[in-house]
């Protein structure tokens, strides 16, 4: 596509993961980020780079993933100066991304006011814009609580439990992007009917509550409390979930009759089919204590791989549950060129490359590396028309952040 | 209303969330999206002479013959294939082709089609569509700027292409269980979130696509992997294990992530909240709160467990929102259906669904910053409700012809039993 202008003002996950998917899709992305940086940059797990004999540094793996690809301008907003790069800056987007994570430093009026008629302003908040709660304090952590995700995750007698990182919030990010994109499309379409320009509210519970199954059909429909299930599916399948091998654990996903009878074959059990506690996937759910006892010592006596090779040889979809290190060598990602190789403080580190590839877009992305902070300014006000004393001004009076590099 | 995709047509051939799910995306906001079905696609219905709901009370599961179709009030009715919420919740707005296409004059009529649409969307297995002639290489011929997207479980190269997949298979490969939960044991989601993932990924990029095509006037085959869609949100993870060599512990993981200071706490009755404390401001807020000193980790622990056990839930949360502290009660399917909240932001909307009335859904999750629907809200269709009219309108196949393709059992509006 032509490249269309992205400028991202959002200082936490679901703008950071808005913007990253916007640029695997061929946008260019300039974070406007606070002069100190913005708040993704200090959170999040970090690892220790330690060379010999030189300073240690610490990477923040949430920002230096999702900012592959990505300029930084970083201002002081409060000051004069600030402000009229905002508006400047502003101005010249298709997409503006801003959201309500600590440290955010510009109001949504200023975007909307200095937006260009056709612009879309992507407004992401935990709890969205309007509503008794809007103003609620909110996290990555909690975000799985308020989208319900929470109450139907963990073992049935213990705690709620959540996924392992900021999902919820890229998910919006994600919606955001989908959003944003059909706005621009639609701009192209039947450019007299565009609101300019268009702010979409997107509330990460929001979105969390849409991306339920049947969640919210089960009480709809039936009254029925969805509850937590462990590693069990729920209600009506069995097995499809992680059960333990001699090794690890295997993922068993049997959802068809024709997969359940394939499954008794391939554990040389066929006297399972005419048992008629399993008879069908929400039977040998309710009686999933009993079934998974009574296959156990065939998964025990197997490593994950030869219980997957098995299954799949007889037509059972089945997964190695894998670690980190196993995905990164992954015969079916490395097959499918899924890596990209990222510099990282002089380290190449291997990171996914795209969530899906498009024509139209690079195959690989340079530069090859998340910006640091202000790395852009100087060549971005120049782009608007400062010249060097200007910049330089800016910066020794701590209004604009250009490291030298 | 503004409706955004309104001028795009779709014909769609999925089955279960992901693929169903991108075409919801695109269906509300605005597009014309054909679900093109066999007449089996939804299951055939359940034996006669069960009664399914004799001995049923309102609250709880269903018999197990009758279960995963979740239908209302328990009652697959006189066509099950039109009540099951499993099908109804991803294919609202929706029309229903219900043409069995290996019958061989339904190919022409389906490149008929093909060649009046924006888009064609699976989420078969990799050899399916071209198996059945429609494949990217076939709709090309008849509509050379097409965009063709195939949401496989693996994508359709590498060894592992034709391998089927669900959520939790995904879950498990990708890695992402591993580094979930906070046991020893790998933790399952409890819905099927790559299905999520996948489905958003789908819609993105169809619409980025479209985007492409009036840039430049190309179409494209776009082969999306929803492992690979999956795999991305745990970048973090992948450049912290390339750079560190070191494994990820789950319960580590989770204090990266999130902070020390988080957790799910059970208050009185039963009730769990989940709060999070992540800067140094909110931890000394919340040990003021807890009236101990805010450097040992250990003592605020045991101080949080306390002093929510000690408290209802909703006395609890009203003192930490006041705090400023994260924090969100853990609530059910049902509470959260009675939300204030979610109510003023009209996040459940009811539209009336063929075969069962009018029946409450999540709604489009985005609105413009004043407030007003992007999405519209109708009902998902009927099987092959709506053969006759694309037959006739987008076809041009007159009554008789029409006629002649339910007889011949090409076309249908039920079940064939085999």
């Amino acid at each position: 596509m032509r490249a269309r202008n992205v400028v991202d003002f959002s200082t936490g996950a679901a703008g950071a993961y808005c913007s990253r998917l916007l640029r695997t899709v061929g946008c260019k992305i300039l974070m406007a980020e606070p002069i100190a940086g913005r708040h993704l940059r200090s959170h999040g797990p970090t690892v220790t780079i330690a060379e010999p004999g030189q300073q240690t540094v610490d990477v923040n793996c949430l920002a230096e993933y999702a900012d592959i690809g990505k300029r930084s301008v970083a201002l002081d907003f409060d000051s004069d100066a600030g402000s009229a790069i905002r508006d400047q800056l502003a101005s010249q987007a298709d997409i503006l991304v801003w959201d309500t994570s600590p440290g955010q430093a510009v109001r949504l009026e200023q975007l909307v006011s200095s937006a260009a008629p056709g612009a879309v302003v992507v407004a992401l908040s935990h709890y969205g814009l309007r509503g008794p709660d809007a103003d609620r304090a909110g996290s990555a952590f909690t975000d799985w609580a308020a989208g319900g995700y929470s109450y139907i995750t963990g073992n049935a007698d213990g705690p709620p439990r959540v996924g392992g990182g900021p999902w919820p919030e890229y998910a919006a990010g994600a919606i955001a992007g989908f959003t944003a994109l059909s706005a621009i499309r639609h701009a192209n379409t039947d450019p007299s009917t565009s609101p300019s320009p268009l702010v979409l509210d997107i509330s990460v519970q929001d979105v969390l509550v849409f991306l339920h199954q049947w969640t919210f059909s089960l009480y709809t429909h039936q009254g029925v409390t969805k509850l937590r299930a462990g590693n069990r599916h729920a209600e009506s399948f069995h097995p499809m979930g992680f059960l333990p091998c001699s090794d690890g654990w295997i993922c068993v996903g049997v959802a068809t009759a024709l997969q359940w009878e394939r499954f008794c074959l391939a554990l040389d059990m066929p006297e399972l089919l005419l048992d008629p506690r399993f008879d069908t996937g929400a039977r040998r759910f309710d009686n999933a204590d009993n079934f998974n006892s009574i296959v156990a010592p065939w998964l025990q006596a197997r490593t994950q791989d030869e219980a997957v090779r098995h299954l799949q040889d007889h037509g059972v979809p089945a997964s190695p549950v894998q670690t980190i290190d196993q995905v990164a060598a992954d015969q079916q990602l490395n097959a499918r060129d899924f890596w990209q190789g990222v510099d990282v403080q002089g380290r190449v580190a291997n990171v996914p490359q795209r969530p899906v590839a498009l024509q139209g877009v690079g195959a690989t992305v340079e530069p090859r590396r998340a910006p640091v902070l202000g790395q852009h300014s100087r060549a971005v006000l120049d782009d608007l028309g400062y010249d060097p004393e200007q910049v330089q001004d800016l910066v020794d009076r701590g209004l604009v952040a250009a490291p030298d590099c | 209303m503004l409706q955004l995709l309104k001028d795009v047509r779709v014909l769609e051939l999925t089955v279960a969330w992901a693929g169903p799910l991108a075409g919801k995306l695109v269906a509300d906001l605005g597009g014309d999206v054909i679900h093109v079905e066999h007449m089996n696609a939804r299951g055939t219905g359940i034996p006669a002479g069960i009664s399914p709901t004799e001995g049923w009370e309102w609250g709880t599961l269903p018999e197990p013959i009758s279960r995963s179709g979740v239908f209302p009030n328990a009652d697959p009715g006189e066509r099950p294939w039109n009540r099951q919420a499993i099908f109804n919740k991803h294919n609202r707005n929706k029309r229903s082709l219900c043409i069995d296409l290996k019958e061989p004059e339904a190919r022409a009529i389906f490149l008929d089609l093909a060649r009046q649409a924006d888009i064609v969307l699976d989420n078969y297995s990799p050899r399916v569509m071209a198996s059945l002639g429609i494949g990217y290489d076939d709709l090309v011929q008849v509509n050379p700027t097409v965009i063709s997207i195939s949401m496989s479980g693996y994508g359709h190269t590498g060894p592992f292409a034709n391998r089927v997949s669900y959520g939790p298979i995904l879950e498990a490969h990708s890695g992402l269980a591993s580094i979930s939960g906070a046991d020893d044991a790998p933790m399952k989601l409890g819905a099927a979130f790559p299905d999520a993932v996948g489905g958003i990924s789908g819609a993105l990029a169809i619409a980025a696509a479209l985007v492409h095509r009036d840039d430049t006037g190309e179409g494209q085959f776009i082969d999306l992997s929803q492992l690979e869609t999956y795999c991305s949100l745990a970048g973090d993870a992948f450049l912290y294990q390339s750079l560190s060599g070191q494994p990820i512990d789950p319960v580590e993981w989770a204090k990266l992530q999130f902070g020390d200071l988080h957790g799910s706490f059970e208050c009185e009755a039963g009730e769990w909240l989940a709060i999070s404390a992540q800067t140094p401001a909110q931890r000394q807020i919340l040990a003021d709160l807890l009236g101990v000193p805010a450097e040992s980790r250990d003592e605020l622990g045991r101080a949080i467990v306390a002093w929510c056990a000690a408290r209802t839930r909703a006395s609890a949360i009203a003192e930490l929102h006041s705090a400023r502290i994260p924090a969100y009660p853990i609530l059910s399917n049902g509470e959260l259906l009675g939300d204030a909240h979610l109510a003023h932001r009209r996040m459940f909307v009811e539209h009336d669904q063929v075969d069962v009335g009018p029946i409450s859904w999540p709604a489009f999750p985005v609105r413009t910053g004043d407030g007003d629907d992007l999405a519209r809200y109708a009902t998902a269709p009927a099987l092959g409700g709506d053969n006759d009219d694309i037959l006739r309108d987008l076809c041009g196949l007159d009554a008789d012809a029409i006629d002649r393709l339910y007889a011949a059992g090409v076309i249908g509006k039920e079940p064939v039993l085999e």
